[in-house]
C-alpha cells in the first residue's frame, strides 16, 4: 500500500530490507554498503515492520540521520527501548493521561503479589509481542496459576509480562494520529470469544467519530510517546471515561482504510513528502 | 552528599564505593534494581523500594544494568527530571544503547582510531564480506561483556560457523580487524580525566586479555595520547564513568572498547589508584555544582 502510493506521489519508492545492509568502519570513518544500489540515494526514509530487528534498525537509523536523512522513525532512534509496551505506558502516565493501574514484575514473587493488587479479573500481557498476541484476561486464581504454568514452561521471564488492573469498557478505540493530529478513528469489534480486539487477531473495525475529548486525548498520548504517526489505542467505559492503553508506532493500516474508505498509506506518504518539503525549506 | 547506589550491592565494586562515600561523611545507600517497585498509580508513575526512600537522595550512580536496562533508564528519566544528579546523565538524556556496534560507529563518525569494523545486517552480505576479508579476524557479540563471545577465526570456513551462530541465536555481532597483540590497556577514565592505566596481557593460548578470562593485570604508565584518547572516547560515547580498552601496535593507538561503569576490583589493586573514591568525590563535585550545563 504504502510503496504504491509512494511511486504514485514521487515516482520513486523502493522497499529496502535491512539485513541487506552492511554497516562499518574504515579508515577511521563510517560506511554503509547495499548491494542494490545507493542506500544514500533517498530523499526520505520510512522505517517499518522492523520489530524483530530492533537493534539494527536504531544504529541505521542513528547513522542516517548523522547523514542528514529526513526519517520517519517516529523516534525510534530516541526511544529505542519501547520494544516494550510497559515503557509507553509510564509514559502515558506521566503524561498524567487516565491509565490502568498497571504493575511491572520483575520476579515470580512480584508477580504473584502484583496479581492480588490488581484484582480479579486481572489483565496479563506480554511487553514486547505485538497484535495481541500473547495478552490473557484470568478471572480468578485458578487461571493464574494455569498462566504461571504456562510460562514457566515455555521459559518466558516474568519480567516479560505485565500485569494490569481489567477495565470493563464498551468500546475499544483505535484512533490515527499523522503529524501529531488525530486524523481518524475507528472501534474495534472482538470476534466472537476472543478478549483482544485487534484487527490483526481477526477482530472488525466501524468508523468512530472523532469527538474533541478522543482527539485530545489521542493527540496527548501520541505525543508523550513521541510517536508523529502512530495508532493510539483507548478504552471507552460506559461511563464514558477514557483509558489510554498503547501507541502503536507501525500501526497496520488496513483496518482504518476499510473503516473510513480513505487510503491510508497515500496518507502517509503525503505526510512524508510535507516532512521532506519543510526540512528542505530550512536547509 | 546523598547518594544512592543502584546495582548489586554485594559486589567489591559498590562496597568500596560506599567505603569511600562513608569515609567522606556522605549519606550512602545501595539497592538492587530488583527491588524498585514499578508500577502506574493515580495516573502517575509509582517508583519505590521498600528498602529505602527513592527520593530522599541528590545524587544516583548506576552500575550494572545489563538484565534491567529500561527499568534504570525510566528510572534515570524520572530521577532527572525531578531535578536529581544522575551518573552516568546520558541514560536519562540521550537514549543509551550498550552495543558495541553503535560505540564503534560513534567513535568513527569522531575521527577517532579503531580497527577495522564491519556490522553486518544479513547472512549472505556478511559472508560476502568475509570471502575478501584478511584472516585472522575477530567476530564478537555486540552485547557481550567481559570477553564473552569474542572468536578468532583463522579462516573463511571457521568465520562462517560463528556467523551462523550468531544469527541462529539472533546476536547482532561485528567483524573486526584482529590486531597481532597479546596485551591492552585499560585505561579509567572519571569525569575528563584518566585516572591511569593497567596493561591486560591474554593468558597463553588465548587472544583475549580480559580478567574475567585470565588475564592479568598490571599498572602502565599512561602517555599523554593515550590518556587524551581515552578521555576524548569516553566524551564521545557520553560517558562520564569508562573503561576504555586501547591496543597499541607499531606505536599506533587503537580504541576497541569503550565500557559504561566498568568492573575495576582488578584495577583498582594493580593500579593502586582509588577508583571508588574518585567515583565519590567526582560525583559529590557535580552536585556541588548543580548547574547541568555540561551534560552529555
Amino acid at each position: 500500500m504504502l510503496l504504491e502510493a509512494a511511486k504514485d506521489k514521487t515516482g520513486d519508492g523502493v522497499l529496502i530490507d535491512i539485513d541487506d545492509l552492511i554497516l562499518g568502519t574504515t579508515n577511521n570513518a563510517p560506511f554503509v554498503k547495499w548491494a542494490n544500489g545507493n542506500f544514500l540515494d533517498y530523499d526520505v526514509y520510512l522505517i517499518r515492520d522492523i520489530w524483530h530487528a530492533m537493534k539494527k534498525a536504531i544504529i541505521i537509523i542513528n547513522w542516517l540521520k548523522w547523514n542528514n536523512k529526513v526519517v520517519i522513525d517516529n523516534n525510534l532512534a530516541e526511544v529505542q527501548y519501547t520494544i516494550n509496551k510497559i515503557r509507553t505506558f509510564f509514559e502515558l502516565a506521566q503524561a498524567g493521561l487516565q491509565v490502568p493501574r498497571t504493575f511491572y514484575p520483575q520476579s515470580k514473587a512480584h508477580f504473584q503479589k502484583y496479581v492480588e493488587e490488581a484484582g480479579y479479573p486481572v489483565v496479563i500481557k506480554s511487553n514486547s509481542a505485538g497484535k495481541g498476541a500473547y495478552v490473557y484476561k484470568c478471572d480468578d486464581e485458578a487461571t493464574v496459576k494455569d498462566l504461571i504454568k504456562q510460562i514457566e514452561k515455555s521459559g518466558h521471564k516474568y519480567e516479560k509480562y505485565l500485569i494490569q488492573e481489567y477495565i470493563p469498557y464498551k468500546r475499544d478505540l483505535r484512533i490515527f494520529v499523522l503529524g501529531g493530529e488525530a486524523v481518524a478513528a475507528m472501534h474495534r469489534i472482538p470476534k466472537p470469544g476472543n478478549f483482544a480486539a485487534n484487527y490483526s487477531k481477526g477482530g472488525s473495525v466501524e468508523v468512530t467519530e472523532l469527538t474533541p475529548t478522543i482527539k485530545e486525548i489521542a493527540e496527548k498520548a501520541a505525543k508523550a510517546a513521541k510517536a508523529e504517526f502512530g495508532g493510539v489505542d483507548l478504552l471507552e467505559t460506559d461511563r464514558g471515561e477514557y483509558y489510554a492503553l498503547e501507541v502503536n508506532r507501525t500501526p497496520g493500516f488496513d483496518g482504518i482504510s476499510k473503516a473510513t474508505g480513505e487510503d491510508f498509506g497515500e496518507k502517509v506518504i503525503e505526510y512524508c513528502i510535507k516532512v521532506y518539503n519543510q526540512s528542505s525549506g530550512q536547509k | 552528599m546523598k547518594l544512592l547506589i543502584f546495582g548489586t550491592p554485594k559486589t567489591q565494586e559498590v562496597r568500596w564505593i560506599v567505603e569511600e562515600a562513608k569515609k567522606a561523611a556522605h549519606t550512602v545507600d545501595a539497592i538492587s534494581l530488583y527491588d524498585v517497585r514499578i508500577a502506574t498509580k493515580d495516573n502517575g508513575i509509582e517508583l519505590a523500594s521498600e528498602k529505602v526512600k527513592i527520593l530522599d537522595y541528590e545524587a544516583y550512580l548506576f552500575r550494572g544494568m545489563t538484565r534491567h536496562l529500561w527499568e534504570a533508564l525510566l528510572l534515570a528519566e524520572w530521577l532527572y527530571s525531578q531535578g536529581k544528579v544522575v551518573v552516568d546523565e546520558r541514560l536519562a538524556t540521550k537514549r543509551y544503547i550498550p552495543s558495541k556496534a553503535s560505540t564503534s560507529i560513534a567513535l568513527a563518525k569522531e575521527g577517532i582510531p579503531q580497527p577495522m569494523t564491519i556490522i553486518p545486517m544479513g547472512v549472505n552480505e556478511a559472508l560476502q564480506e568475509l570471502k575478501t576479508i584478511k584472516y585472522p579476524v575477530i567476530l564478537k557479540d555486540a552485547w557481550g561483556r567481559q570477553g564473552r563471545r569474542v572468536y578468532l577465526a583463522k579462516s573463511f570456513e571457521e568465520a562462517k560457523k560463528y556467523v551462523h551462530e550468531f544469527h541462529e541465536a539472533r546476536q547482532q555481532y561485528l567483524i573486526q580487524e584482529y590486531i597481532p597483540v597479546n596485551y591492552d590497556t585499560r585505561v579509567f577514565v572519571v569525569g575528563d580525566k584518566a585516572l591511569g592505566g593497567m596493561k591486560r596481557t591474554a593468558p597463553e593460548n588465548d587472544f583475549r586479555s580480559n580478567l574475567a578470562v585470565g588475564g592479568t593485570a598490571q599498572a602502565v604508565e599512561l602517555t599523554p595520547e593515550m590518556a587524551k584518547l581515552a578521555v576524548s572516547a569516553a566524551k564521545v560515547s557520553c560517558m562520564e564513568i569508562a573503561g576504555v580498552d586501547i591496543l597499541t601496535n607499531q606505536s599506533k593507538n587503537y580504541v576497541l572498547e569503550v565500557n559504561r561503569c566498568p568492573q575495576f576490583k582488578g584495577f583498582q589493586p594493580s593500579t593502586g589508584i582509588n577508583v571508588a573514591k574518585e567515583i565519590v568525590d567526582y560525583i559529590a563535585s557535580k552536585v556541588a555544582n548543580t548547574s547541568k550545563e555540561n551534560g552529555c
